[in-house]
């Protein structure tokens, strides 16, 4: 608390000082902070050195429905796949463990106490209209502290084109029982306010095939207890008013109801895992702008969640296992944006955050009461460089019913980006930044493996990278250094897995990318190929004969490919991920190898018009060689699938005509 | 969720082991023309729940140190699967129970499979094996014992229901005792259930204390091995009295094995609290004895190493010992029976937890 004071006289200090210097100020600047993203080169894909964006076009026509098949096209990150739709999905950038991810849905941050680690398959290309990943954090300023506390940021946008009145129906259907759905309606109630619906479903059987080796007995088999069905509805309020103030409310549901397939085990398929989860939330904000300078946003969101796994073997008693865990968080965040001066930004955030597990895999009831506050100072002395430095202070405070928890945490998480602008056409970019992760309820509270006695784990990154972005091809390359500290690892003891920080990873990496775009006559063609390397090395205990070993489930090299064809209405998009050796277990030997894969999709689309509707037809080929691989081992990936993707679009002129 | 769960499972997995040897019972099929020396041990690894890693290695006792890795995989051309839970010889046959691919084969002398049952739903995955008599017997976590004709293992003879949980099962004259764990998601037992093997009928349940996971027949008397904190891995020996259904603390310990006379106890203390500072002290003691029966000049590390199996020859009365470090070393161990090193090993896979002394 006392820290969190500091911060609040800090900034009213600094306020009164620079009380002369607002009236300066233009709107230009001010937006572009609040509005800041990093696109580059062409426009289309935008990639500087520590940030990856993917727009909206780029999500509509690359081959993948899914998100993390978008990110898989991004450089030195780690997308675990479990396989098939319904098939966990997290993304751990430069190897960092996915926990270090947090992510943002629509300004407002997407949490799981329990697990850590947020599942992305939940999120449908289709209503998502910007994916970014940055290291760090992104440039945005203007966001709640919480944001800045991680040492990654996953940023997730809904539709953005909420000014236009519309109806928006998307058809997707494909292999293995995969048909999806969405409905968007947008409509404005009065000229400042906007209200957008939208509902999705999704089912899939998804009883793939995959290639079974075992030694020198190879054999078809096909995935099952994979089925899913998924629902999603949510109401968007917007009202702005000319950028003086803007009110935006957001109410979501999501249902889902799955079975797990569980890894393959040799000459044993039954699979009886079933899950269930709900969650909903509301989220509300408030943001104003104050002599032109002082921009200010409330931030509110009440998220609840649940879920029910089940098990059916004859070894439970009553030949049933049932976890049940209910989730609720309250999160509060105030965020402040101040341009001091035209090369001076400066922004203050403070974020109350409330978590609760209520599951029968615990007895203890855990509660937890977390404080964010952070300051950030961002300054262009010249125009060849630009210094932004800030810290989150962390204040937890743990209670459970019964039993000991986790020790208070005090802490500061500071970070440091220079950037050089040497032409305008080429950015260095250093970063520095110490985050932590606090331990999860999971990991503290699991009956018989959860330890109470964790520390946060911690991760210091260092960046140094450069970037040249003219206008027809963009390149950058990146250095990077990561360790990880006190890393909470399962621990094997006699009778069970106890978790503990036993683990240092040293990281050395480099992500190198290209674009290209040019056109030959009616033909766009945009081109674009990166690659990592990734050393991450296992440096726990030097006496270990793991010491220095690859860590599991991280390639030293991987890359992708990405050409796209444009011309006229029609897009053609061809994509590659390839992946190289990685290892399942700690000991890097041959029986614990993952191997190489390349996964080439393909996607041919037309946009077009008629009768004053707009209509979007994809066909595409997935994984086109058939390609039968893992990302987690004894998770197959699924073969060759086929997906139809129809959307429509009818879009209603009314207002845009009274607009002019 | 999931991975959580899968640690869990891993966790009961990892802290089984076996003891069984060769049995040159009065089985006709498998009776030897006369007792000649052990051709080779089979060790099985167990590996880690879910990598389909478990392998057996063929040891041969001949004094140069010559191991025939992953046997079964090169006999058979397919690998055994996950979670090879317990291997004995009885006669000249080898059963092997797979728990994690759910099932239990019949081997020849060279590993090559000959017969192979898989358990049903409602039957539960198979755990320790036991045979006597002509016949094998299989605890299973469905609560059950079954039994099989060792002329051919394509279907169970019966099944007997014992205690949620059964684990190490043995056979003392005409009874077969199992230790009954419970289910540990929603409560240990504390049992040793008795079957009459004339009819293969339950007999009763015998009460000790909580979590028994071995169990060993020795004289008139049962050895049992149970946790006392299972959180942290703390086991002790109970001697059990199964006729006046009475039992004692015998000592502490993890391991236990017979030669027929005697009880040998491996202690292994291990403080998991702090982290990185994981110490272990491992003692081997002869009876109640404190003085060590092996002789660890040549070997000091196995002073405090994590033993994972521990077994008998029953024929030279040899000691063989398993040790794991959970991440890339296994080695077994061979000591002659006045506890004087022969020779060790590496293993193919981690965690060896039983050996067949296969004639």
């Amino acid at each position: 608390m006392r820290i969190l004071l500091l911060h609040l006289l800090l900034a009213v200090w600094l306020m009164m000082l620079c009380t002369n210097l607002l009236a300066q100020n233009t709107d230009t600047t001010i937006y572009r902070e609040l509005e800041q993203v990093d696109v580059v080169g062409n426009g289309k894909r935008a990639r500087s050195s520590v940030s990856q964006a993917f727009g909206r076009e780029q999500i509509k026509t690359v081959p993948s429905a899914d998100i993390a098949g978008v990110l898989r096209l991004g450089n030195g990150l780690n997308i675990k796949d479990y396989g098939g739709v319904g098939g966990l999905k997290t993304v751990s950038v430069r190897s960092l463990g996915a926990s270090h991810t947090a992510v943002e849905y629509d300004g407002a941050p997407i949490s799981n106490t329990q697990a850590g680690q947020i599942d992305i398959s939940r999120f449908d290309a289709a209503s998502i209209s910007e994916i970014k990943v940055s290291v760090g954090q992104d440039d945005n300023l203007f966001k709640p502290a919480k944001m800045f506390a991680s040492g990654a940021v996953l940023t997730l946008k809904s539709h953005n084109d909420n000014d236009l009145d519309n109806l928006k129906i998307h058809l997707k259907t494909g292999s293995f029982g995969y048909f999806a759905t969405d409905l968007t309606l947008s409509q404005h109630l009065s000229k400042r306010l906007i209200i957008k619906a939208d509902g999705a479903f999704l089912r899939s059987d998804g009883m793939y095939k995959y290639t079974l080796k075992n030694n020198k007995n190879i054999s078809e088999q096909k995935r099952h207890n994979t089925d899913i069905i998924s629902k999603k509805g949510e109401i968007n309020l917007f009202y702005n008013d000319s950028n003086l103030q803007s009110f935006n409310l957001k109410l979501y549901g999501y249902d889902s109801r799955r079975g797990l397939p569980g890894s393959v085990i040799f000459y044993n398929d039954e699979a009886n895992e079933r899950l269930n989860d709900r969650n909903y939330f509301v989220q509300g904000d408030y943001k104003r702008r104050f002599f032109d300078a002082l921009t200010t946003k409330l931030l509110v969101k009440y998220n609840y969640s649940f879920s029910h796994y089940t098990d059916r073997n004859v070894m439970y008693t009553d030949g049933k296992l049932t976890q049940n865990s209910t989730q609720r968080e309250f999160f509060a965040s105030w965020q402040n944006l101040w341009q001091i001066a035209s090369p001076l930004t400066f922004s203050f955030a403070a974020d109350y955050c409330y978590n609760m597990l209520l599951s029968n895999i615990t007895d203890r009831l855990p509660k937890r009461y977390t404080v964010y506050s952070a300051a950030n100072l961002r300054y262009y002395p010249a125009k060849w460089t630009a210094i932004t430095v800030g810290s989150v202070h962390t204040h937890l405070r743990e209670k459970t019913d019964v039993g000991t928890h986790l020790d208070n945490i005090d802490r500061f998480s500071p970070y440091l980006i220079l950037k050089f602008y040497p032409t305008n056409k080429i950015a260095i970019t250093t970063l520095y930044k110490n985050t932590f992760r606090v331990p999860t309820f999971n990991e503290l509270y699991y009956t018989t493996l959860g330890s109470t006695n964790l520390k946060p784990e911690d991760a210091h990154e260092f960046n140094f990278g450069v970037s040249y972005n003219a206008k027809s091809w963009n390149f950058s390359t990146d250095f990077y250094r990561n360790n990880v500290d006190n890393k909470i690892v399962a621990i094997p003891t006699m009778y069970i897995w106890k978790m503990a920080n036993y683990g240092r990873v040293k990281i050395t990496g480099a992500d190198i990318s290209a674009a290209k775009h040019f056109t030959f006559a009616n033909l766009a063609v945009n081109l674009s190929a990166g690659y990592s390397y990734q050393k991450a090395e296992d440096v726990t205990d030097k006496n270990s004969k793991v010491y220095g070993f690859q860590i599991p489930y991280t390639p030293l090299h991987s890359g992708n490919g990405w050409v796209e064809f444009a011309y006229k209405n029609y897009t053609l998009s061809a994509t590659s991920v390839w992946s190289g050796k990685r290892y399942f277990l700690k000991n890097n030997i041959k029986d614990n190898e993952i191997d190489p894969y390349a996964e080439i999709s393909v996607a041919l689309s037309r946009q077009f018009e008629f009768n004053g509707s707009e209509f979007f037809i994809k066909i595409s080929c997935i994984n086109i060689t058939d390609e039968q691989y893992d990302i987690i081992k004894f998770y197959p990936m699924p073969g060759r699938q086929f997906q139809l993707h129809i959307s429509y679009n009818l879009t209603n002129k009314f207002y845009q005509n009274e607009k002019d | 969720m999931k991975k959580i769960k899968f640690l869990a499972f891993s966790a009961l997995l990892l802290s089984t082991f076996t003891f069984q040897a060769c049995k040159d019972d009065d089985d006709e099929e498998t009776k030897p023309e006369e007792v000649i020396k052990f051709k080779h041990v089979f060790i099985l690894n167990e590996a880690f729940q879910g990598t389909n890693q478990s392998t057996i290695d063929c040891y041969y006792p001949n004094g140069e140190n010559s191991v025939q890795q992953k046997v079964y995989a090169s006999t058979n051309g397919e690998g055994l699967g996950d979670n090879g839970q317990d291997i004995i010889c009885y006669g000249k046959r080898v059963y092997l129970s797979v728990w994690g691919s759910n099932y239990i084969a019949k081997l020849d002398q060279n590993g090559k499979v000959l017969e192979k049952y898989s358990f049903k739903t409602d039957e539960g995955q198979p755990r320790y094996l036991v045979a006597k008599d002509g016949f094998v017997y299989v605890s299973t976590y469905g609560g059950k014992v079954a039994k099989f004709d060792t002329t051919t293992i394509a279907a169970p003879l019966g099944f007997v229901e014992v205690g949620a949980h059964p684990e190490e099962i043995c056979v003392k004259d005409n009874y077969l005792y199992a230790a009954i764990a419970g289910d540990y998601n929603v409560k240990y037992e504390n049992k040793i259930a008795v079957v009459d093997l004339s009819d293969f009928s339950f007999k009763e349940h015998i009460e000790i204390l909580d979590d028994p996971t071995n169990v060993l027949a020795l004289k008139d008397k049962l050895y049992v091995v149970h946790y006392t904190d299972p959180q942290n891995g703390i086991t002790e020996v109970l001697e059990v009295n199964p006729s006046a259904k009475q039992y004692s603390v015998y000592s502490d310990g993890a391991k236990i094995a017979t030669d027929g006379d005697n009880l040998f106890v491996i202690s292994v203390a291990t403080d998991w609290s702090n982290y990185p500072e994981v110490t272990t002290v491992t003692t081997y003691r002869k009876n109640k004895s404190s003085d060590s029966f092996l002789d660890l000049s040549s070997t000091p590390e196995l002073s405090s190493s994590i033993v994972y199996m521990f077994e008998i020859d029953p024929e030279n009365k040899d000691f063989y010992i398993g040790t794991t470090d959970y991440a890339t070393k296994s080695v077994v161990y061979r000591f002659n029976k006045s506890g004087k090193f022969v020779e060790k090993f590496e293993t193919s896979s981690l965690n060896p937890n039983s050996a067949a002394f296969v004639y």
